[in-house]
Order: C-alpha cells, then sequence, then structure tokens
C-alpha cells in the first residue's frame, strides 16, 4: 500500500456528447476564454480543455507534474498515418508527432506552463489506480500533481464502435477528466491517504474486456463517487475497469482511500 | 534499502541474447546498418534485429515471441520462478505498441478504414494473455524516453516498497510509420552514417529491438560488482514538442543527480541521449559541458543499435552494464570531428573505467519529455 497524505483540491468532468456528430471543441476554448493549441488532435484538444477546468483561476507552481492516462489514446491520427502508409504517401509531421503517446500531457503542460514530470500511462485494467500510484510514488512533498484521462472519438461513430468490439447501440462520449493533488500535509478537502492493490480469487479473464465504453471509466467514476456527500472512504477500481464497488470483486482491484 | 538490477534480457540488431551482445561489444566493432524503404520507396538505413532460426513471419507473433525471449531470459539471470515473474508488475515500454501489426494488415488499394485494435495498451494485454501474467501491468509511451521512464516509476515502485521485484520490457519494432515520419521530419541521416555529436552529423538511423530489466529491491548491503539504479528525474520541457534547450537538459541532469545524492564531478561517465541530429546533440552537448566540463567521458550507444526510440533507453542500459562488467565503457562509433558549436567530443576509443561508481544516463523524447538516471555499480 502506497500512503500519502495530499488533498484533492480540484476535479472535474468534461463531458462532450456525440450522438450529433463531432462538437466543435474551437467554441468550448472560447467559453474558457483562451484559444486552443493549434495543430493537434481530439485526444489534446479534450486534454487542454478537461485540465484547464480543473484547475480554472489556480496559477500552479511550475513543478507541477502532469500525469495522463487513456484507453485508446490518438486513434485518429494513427488511422490518418495508415491511410498514408497503405497509399504510399509521405507521412504528416504534425500527426507523427502528435501520436507520441505522451503528446496530450505535454501540451497541458504547455498551456499552464508546468515544468515538472509528464508522464503517460496506459493500461486495459486498473489504469486510474495506477496512475495515481505513478504520480503519488514519484512526487516531492511540495508538489502539486495534476492527474487525468483524455478520450477522444472518430467519426463515423459505427467504426469506432466496431473497433472498441462495443454494440452497435452502445452510448459512447468523449470526455476529459482531471483532479489536482495538492502538497502533502498542505490543508484542504478530500485527502488522498492511500492507494492499494488487493489480488482476489478468480481472475477475470486477461484477453477480453465487456465493459460497454469506449474509454475508461473509472476517473470519471472516481470524481462522481468524491462528489457524493456521503460517501464511503474507498473507491474500488476493479479489473474490468469500472465502477464504484464496497464488494470483493474477483480480480485484481484497485483500492483508492480518500477520507472526507 | 537499494534497487538492484536483477537480471536482463537483449535482443538488438547485435544478437538474440546477452551472451551475443558480450560478444559483439567486446569485439569492438558495430554492424553496418541494412537498408529498408519507406512508404514512397526512399531507401533508408536501418538496423535490424538479428535474426533467429524459426522466427514467425507474422510481425505481432515476432514481437511478443521477442518479448517473451527476452523476459524469460532476465528470470534466469534473476533466478525467479514463473510464479513470482507472473505475479510483479509489469511495466512495457513502447514507442510503436502494435503498429506493426496494423501495417501488416493493411490492403493495397482498398479504401476500408484500417485496422486499429481497441486499445492503446493491447500489445501488453497480448502478453499478458498469452504469458498468463497476473499482476498489475502498465504502458509507458513517452517516445523516446519510455523505456527511462519505466525504469524509474520501476525504481519508484521498489523503492517505496510496494513491490519486491519489478519487471521492465520494451518493444521498438519495425514499422514504417516511424520510419516515414522520421523522415518527414528530415531527421533520417541521408549519409547513412550515424556518428553523434559529430560536426558532419546529420541525422538518425532507426533500430529495432526488445530488451528487458527486473528490478529487486535489496535491504541487505550489495554483493560487490552489483548494479543499481540509484536515483533519477524527469522533467517535462515545455517550450517546444520536438526539441529543448540546453538549459531543459542541464535542468532533468541536475535533478537526477541530487535525486541521487550524486556530485557531478564523482561521475565515472555520462551515457548521452546522442540522436545525432544537430538540434538534440547541441542541447546535451552544451548542458553536459555545463554540467561536468570535458572532464568526464561522454558516450552515445546509438551507432551501436540504431536509435531505438522508445526501447532504447533499456538496451542502452543493458549495453552499459555489459561493458562496464569487464571494466569499460563503449565507444561513439562514427564520431570524428569535434563541433565547436558543442565543444564536446564523445569517447573514439572503448575507455576503461572503474568497475565501481556511478554512471548518468540520459533519455529525451518528443513532448518535452526529458528523463535522466543515476546508475551504479557496487565495490
Amino acid at each position: 500500500m502506497l500512503s500519502t497524505d495530499r488533498p484533492i483540491l480540484a476535479h472535474s468532468v468534461c463531458r462532450v456528447p456525440t450522438a450529433e456528430g463531432p462538437v466543435d471543441l474551437k467554441a468550448l476554448f472560447a467559453e474558457q476564454g483562451k484559444p486552443g493549441p493549434r495543430r493537434v488532435n481530439r485526444m489534446i484538444q479534450l486534454a487542454v480543455l478537461g485540465a484547464r477546468r480543473c484547475i480554472g483561476d489556480l496559477r500552479l507552481p511550475e513543478n507541477t507534474a502532469v500525469y495522463l492516462t487513456s484507453r485508446s489514446a490518438h486513434v485518429a491520427d494513427s488511422l490518418l498515418l495508415l491511410e498514408r502508409i497503405r497509399a504510399g504517401q509521405p507521412s504528416s509531421p504534425v500527426s507523427f508527432i502528435n501520436t507520441s503517446g505522451n503528446m496530450a500531457g505535454y501540451y497541458v503542460a504547455a498551456d499552464l506552463g508546468l515544468r515538472g514530470s509528464n508522464q503517460s500511462l496506459h493500461a486495459m485494467e486498473l489504469a486510474w489506480s495506477q496512475l495515481l500510484e505513478m504520480a503519488v510514488a514519484a512526487a516531492e512533498p511540495d508538489q502539486y500533481l495534476l492527474v487525468g484521462c483524455a478520450e477522444e472519438c472518430v467519426w463515423p461513430l459505427e467504426s469506432h464502435r466496431r473497433r472498441h468490439e462495443l454494440p452497435a447501440d452502445c452510448p459512447i462520449e468523449e470526455r476529459s477528466v482531471f483532479i489536482l493533488l495538492g502538497p502533502n500535509g498542505s490543508a484542504g478537502p478530500n485527502r488522498l491517504r492511500s492507494i492499494a492493490f488487493s489480488a482476489m480469487a478468480e481472475p477475470p479473464a486477461l484477453a477480453t474486456d465487456t465493459r460497454a465504453d469506449a474509454g475508461l471509466v473509472a476517473p470519471a467514476a472516481f470524481v462522481e463517487w468524491l462528489e457524493q456527500p456521503e460517501r464511503s472512504s474507498q473507491f474500488v477500481e476493479r479489473a474490468s475497469g469500472s465502477g464504484v464497488s464496497s464488494s470483493s470483486a474477483s480480480g485484481l482491484c484497485g483500492v483508492i482511500t480518500v477520507a472526507p | 534499502m537499494h534497487v538492484a538490477i536483477a537480471g536482463c534480457g537483449l535482443w538488438s540488431t547485435l544478437g538474440t541474447d546477452i551472451p551475443a551482445h558480450r560478444e559483439r561489444l567486446a569485439a569492438n566493432e558495430p554492424g553496418p546498418p541494412g537498408t529498408i524503404s519507406d512508404s514512397t520507396g526512399v531507401a533508408r538505413a536501418y538496423f535490424s534485429a538479428a535474426p533467429a532460426n524459426g522466427e514467425s513471419p507474422d510481425p505481432a507473433q515476432k514481437t511478443l515471441d521477442r518479448l517473451q525471449t527476452v523476459i524469460d531470459e532476465a528470470a534466469r539471470e534473476a533466478g525467479l520462478s514463473p510464479a513470482t515473474i507472473h505475479s510483479m508488475p509489469w511495466l512495457l515500454a513502447s514507442s510503436s505498441m502494435n503498429i506493426a501489426d496494423y501495417e501488416s494488415r493493411l490492403q493495397p488499394g482498398s479504401t476500408e478504414t484500417p485496422f486499429i485494435g481497441p486499445r492503446f495498451s493491447l500489445l501488453l494485454d497480448q502478453l499478458r494473455a498469452r504469458t498468463g501474467h497476473r499482476g498489475r501491468a502498465c504502458v509507458f509511451s513517452s517516445a523516446c524516453a519510455s523505456a527511462a521512464n519505466a525504469l524509474l516509476h520501476g525504481y519508484h515502485l521498489v523503492r517505496s516498497g510496494q513491490t519486491e521485484h519489478v519487471l521492465i520490457v520494451s518493444s521498438e519494432s519495425r514499422n514504417r510509420m516511424s520510419l516515414d515520419g522520421f523522415g518527414a521530419l528530415m531527421l533520417l541521416t541521408p549519409s547513412g552514417r550515424y556518428r553523434p555529436f559529430d560536426a558532419e552529423r546529420d541525422g538518425l538511423i532507426l533500430g529495432e529491438a526488445t530488451a528487458a530489466v527486473i528490478l529487486r529491491r535489496q535491504s541487505e548491503l550489495p554483493a560487490p560488482g552489483t548494479a543499481l539504479i540509484r536515483g533519477g528525474a524527469a522533467r517535462c520541457a515545455p517550450g517546444n514538442p520536438t526539441m529543448c534547450t540546453a538549459d531543459d537538459l542541464l535542468a532533468v541532469m541536475q535533478a537526477a543527480l541530487a535525486n541521487a545524492d550524486t556530485a557531478a564531478d564523482t561521475l565515472l561517465a555520462i551515457r548521452a541521449h546522442g540522436t545525432g541530429t544537430p538540434a538534440n546533440d547541441q542541447a546535451e552537448g552544451a548542458a553536459i559541458r555545463e554540467l561536468t566540463g570535458s572532464a568526464i567521458p561522454v558516450s552515445s550507444y546509438k551507432p551501436w543499435f540504431g536509435h531505438t526510440l522508445g526501447a532504447s533507453g533499456l538496451v542502452e542500459l543493458i549495453a552499459l552494464l555489459i561493458a562496464w562488467e569487464q571494466g569499460q565503457m563503449l565507444r561513439t562509433p562514427g564520431f570524428s570531428q569535434m563541433d565547436p558549436a558543442i565543444g564536446l567530443a564523445p569517447l573514439t576509443q572503448t575507455r576503461n573505467i572503474p568497475r565501481a561508481g556511478r554512471i548518468l544516463c540520459n533519455s529525451f523524447g518528443f513532448g518535452g519529455n526529458n528523463t535522466s538516471l543515476v546508475v551504479e555499480r557496487t565495490c
């Protein structure tokens, strides 16, 4: 178990509906009163939107670190580059750069002027718990940590659902979720106390994931759990990836303890 | 409490296991790169991995076979049972992930949407399903710093007592997306000569490799000759997604040394990132000069393996340890002429160094992702 004592100073879930086609993210940046980064993909835009929404008017110290996860990452740029390869065309330098797994975190850091570590982590199981563990394990005591998740969709959504092995009628959304952890021992509500992993009997099959969502569910569920007026002190991320449960689900679980 | 490097496995252009690398590095002569074509038909120098008998022609199968081979080799050296291996945390570092597999499924002339798997972590999921791994696992994909970042996280996991052991495994498979992308960025050498820090350097040569390291928590005093991760640091340089300044790189090297409680002038050597591109080498060279003057041996190992991108931090660490075991720091093949703008000459001959001490290892990637590690051999 990794113990800590960091307040969760801010949190936000930015959900972007998909049913009517891709939402113009420039309009969302305009609502924030500041344009988004140029020459980037939707996943990067979503990450920057969500990070800004999380921290609001706070000015973060330069040594703040950024930790980001994503289930499917930069699919649109990867598809574009594969299509160019198939057609025997030269690569797109911008799209190639933007397929680096850490580029969304880079643009969050650049947007906010941050020079702490910029790390991205991806996992089928327990991505959120592992990301929090990584952030806390590496952090200096006085460091702020911006931890989040961004998921883009690629249209047509039928193809996107097929890619993610989802039912044709499964509702999906784009989202960007962030929390801001304060320095260890500093004042604030919702104190992150520990992250632990416990093995349960009958672990789920590793090769399949039947969760009906194209993105990671746990980060948004975690923030919604934080907002519950009367919640337990433990958020359990199951290996199957979703939800809050106080019961002993089978398989490996991430247990995140947050004191009110 | 110490974080020891308990076992290594390596498959690169120089060979398919550690003994083959020992032999090739001792011979002190890297092989010449081969040539492959990018998607537009332009020939590019490239360091392909050494072939093995009976390898599958299927890219996905080949990548998984190589991953399993290096994991098995590292586990044998660490003396760990399969049960321990399959329950410890696994950290996979790669910038190419499943791309070679996706490219192999492309049908020329088709208008179908290309196949991409359901998760970015698919390669890791496939590896775990194949091996029966039941611990927690995650992917690091932070461009050329991926493996160094995974090593640093593994170090933190072991040092903070979260695990007794952790496996860091990295894979970079030959693929056109990387070749085309670096070509489009004009970062590949047109001359086909790999010469980091040289005044005439004109770009990098890509390579493929697979590597594994097992870190072990060790509370007692390590035996002489034990390799340790002593500390490290990662920093983001938010000024440009593909380029860093000397100040950015100096900052991360200083942070790593501070974290490892190591004075710069006590280092035995610096294993540079040394990509051979004009901008990286200029910034890194200036940062190293500022950090240490020119008193400490510096070398780039990329001409031995090619730039293995997301795997390079692990591949070059293992090469460092193999040579260091013999009391040597490998030279930088290809270097002949100092660049006055850098003012730094890497080793042109393999140098004898003490078998005990500390060496700084640099890995810098796109996305302003800079990581330095301090590695130690005990006396």
